[in-house]
């Protein structure tokens, strides 16, 4: 068996670590060898031909995606695009059933630290349950009862496949330490005592948020009792104690004035128009006057993007199960956190970091970069 | 259905059901779905016999050496690469109908002509 980073992390036998080497190198190949040439196809023959005509590709995308959906060339990539997603899955899950009650044996741990609330009457939005995001079968909320852990098990294992090792490999935490190091930019001479983390899913970030304040309390909430049971022992392993309960980010059960910190990590564009105001007034109450808000977003904007990322846009909404994906790049997320009360509202770019350093130069910065290079951070502060 | 409704969000026609890019032949789709799986085979097979090889060159194996097999950063960048030129020979009936629909003026031409 090889090394895990923590206790919880499934291992892998020798044929599935095979099987997981080969997704991602099928991902790879679809995504770095079959999709430059769409793009070249959109973004260098067609778009100048159409503006020839008059015509904006970018504004055509729509009618764009169907008309290459005419072309079996196309049909097949998209179909081998879900089919890889959907390998990556299985041979997960296969690879998580052969040992889950191990797993789950290890999270019953009435020792280890941090705790885990879970709520049997609670219901996920419909921006979360409608479809099973990025594929994922059953869904953040897949729950099979009391001292389930496999949801989480399959999460934690894909998401280092799912990410081709570009957020910091198996501990999967690059964008936690970024969000720190956003905090240290912004705010060099704080330091928070409550921290709260929104849709902390298994914990990749809380951990790491919670590595540099060791005297803070560290909450995180997601819609997954599997998923938080996961983390908890997760964390614990990794020597952070951190509180999960099971909430929704636009109404929790915390008092007001709770946290020093709220954050979130890649969660926005798995919300909708509605939630997003919501999720903004939550954490304003949620924080202590002083207290800083902080979200990490893919640094993706739908005005500057081309026909061809529009289009490949489309495919993640509909065929990777992301509905918010190109709603969450039209919102205008800064005004919403300004509409929420917020004060010296910040939005740009934070070079993607795999340890926060305070004493480090600023580097936050208006200038966009790719996605896994930078990520778009967004802050503000409670007066 | 490709507009976002009210809440910015947008689904299939039926989000129920899976993706089907192969409307009245879902047995295209599936059949893609087992090539990659069937890929997938080919390359733990191929894993399996460069663990032997290789412990074969360090003087011998048995089940159980192959089982604890992990390849060290070298040997998996080499499994990487082979694994890549599998794909893409493979996949290569794909990759080349790619490379001859950009220099094709006239399917590119009725790419154009659009149902907006």
């Amino acid at each position: 068996m090889s090394a895990t980073p923590h206790a919880m992390m499934p291992e892998a036998t020798h044929d599935e670590a095979a099987r997981f080497a080969h997704v991602v190198g099928l991902k790879n190949f679809l995504m770095r060898q079959l999709e430059p040439k769409w793009r070249s196809l959109v973004d260098e023959k067609l778009t100048p031909q159409l503006a020839a005509e008059g015509r904006d590709a970018k504004g055509e995308y729509r009618s764009l995606e169907r008309s290459l959906a005419r072309l079996g060339a196309y049909r097949t990539w998209q179909q081998l695009t879900v089919s890889a997603q959907e390998e990556m899955w299985r041979s997960v899950g296969e690879c998580v059933d052969r040992q889950l009650p191990e797993l789950e044996r290890r999270a019953s741990d009435p020792t280890a630290g941090g705790s885990v609330r879970t709520d049997p009457q609670f219901r996920p939005p419909r921006y979360l349950s409608t479809v099973d995001i990025h594929l994922m079968p059953g869904g953040y909320a897949d729950d099979r009862g009391e001292g389930d852990v496999r949801q989480g098990a399959v999460f934690d294992k894909a998401a280092a496949l799912y990410h081709m090792g570009r957020n910091g490999g198996e501990l999967n935490d690059v964008r936690g330490h970024t969000l720190v190091q956003h905090y240290f930019d912004r705010f060099p001479g704080m330091t928070p005592e409550r921290i709260l983390d929104m849709g902390c899913t298994v914990g990749h970030s809380t951990t790491a948020i919670a590595g540099y304040f060791p005297q803070a309390e560290v909450h995180g909430i997601d819609v997954g009792g599997a998923l938080l049971r996961y983390a908890r022992a997760r964390s614990a392993s990794l020597g952070a104690s951190i509180h999960y309960s099971q909430q929704n980010a636009e109404q929790t059960d915390f008092a007001d004035g709770s946290f020093d910190l709220v954050v979130s990590s890649a969660v926005l564009h798995e919300t909708s128009f509605k939630a997003l105001p919501r999720i903004m007034r939550e954490a304003h109450r949620l924080l202590r006057p002083g207290g800083v808000m902080m979200h990490l977003e893919v640094p993706l904007r739908f005005d500057t993007a081309s026909a061809w990322n529009r289009v490949r846009g489309l495919f993640e909404a509909l065929h990777n199960n992301e509905p918010f994906w190109i709603g969450a790049q039209q919102a205008d997320i800064a005004q919403t956190v300004r509409d929420a009360g917020f004060a010296d509202v910040a939005s740009g770019y934070q070079p993607a970091v795999r340890v926060a350093d305070r004493a480090a130069e600023p580097r936050f910065t208006s200038t966009p970069g790719p996605v896994h290079v930078v990520w778009y951070l967004l802050s503000g502060v409670k007066r | 259905m490709t507009e976002l409704d009210p809440e910015g969000l947008v689904f299939r026609d039926d989000p129920s059901k899976r993706s089907s890019f192969f409307a009245g032949q879902a047995d295209v789709g599936r059949l893609l779905g087992m090539i990659t799986a069937l890929t997938g085979e080919i390359a733990m097979l191929r894993a399996r016999l460069d663990t032997h090889e290789r412990l074969a060159a360090e003087g011998g194996f048995d089940r159980t050496k192959v089982e604890a097999y992990r390849p060290d950063a070298t040997a998996l960048a080499e499994r990487m690469a082979d694994d890549q030129a599998m794909i893409g020979r493979v996949f290569k009936p794909l990759s080349d109908e790619l490379d001859r629909l950009l220099e094709d003026p006239v399917v590119q031409k009725t790419l154009l002509e659009t149902d907006r």
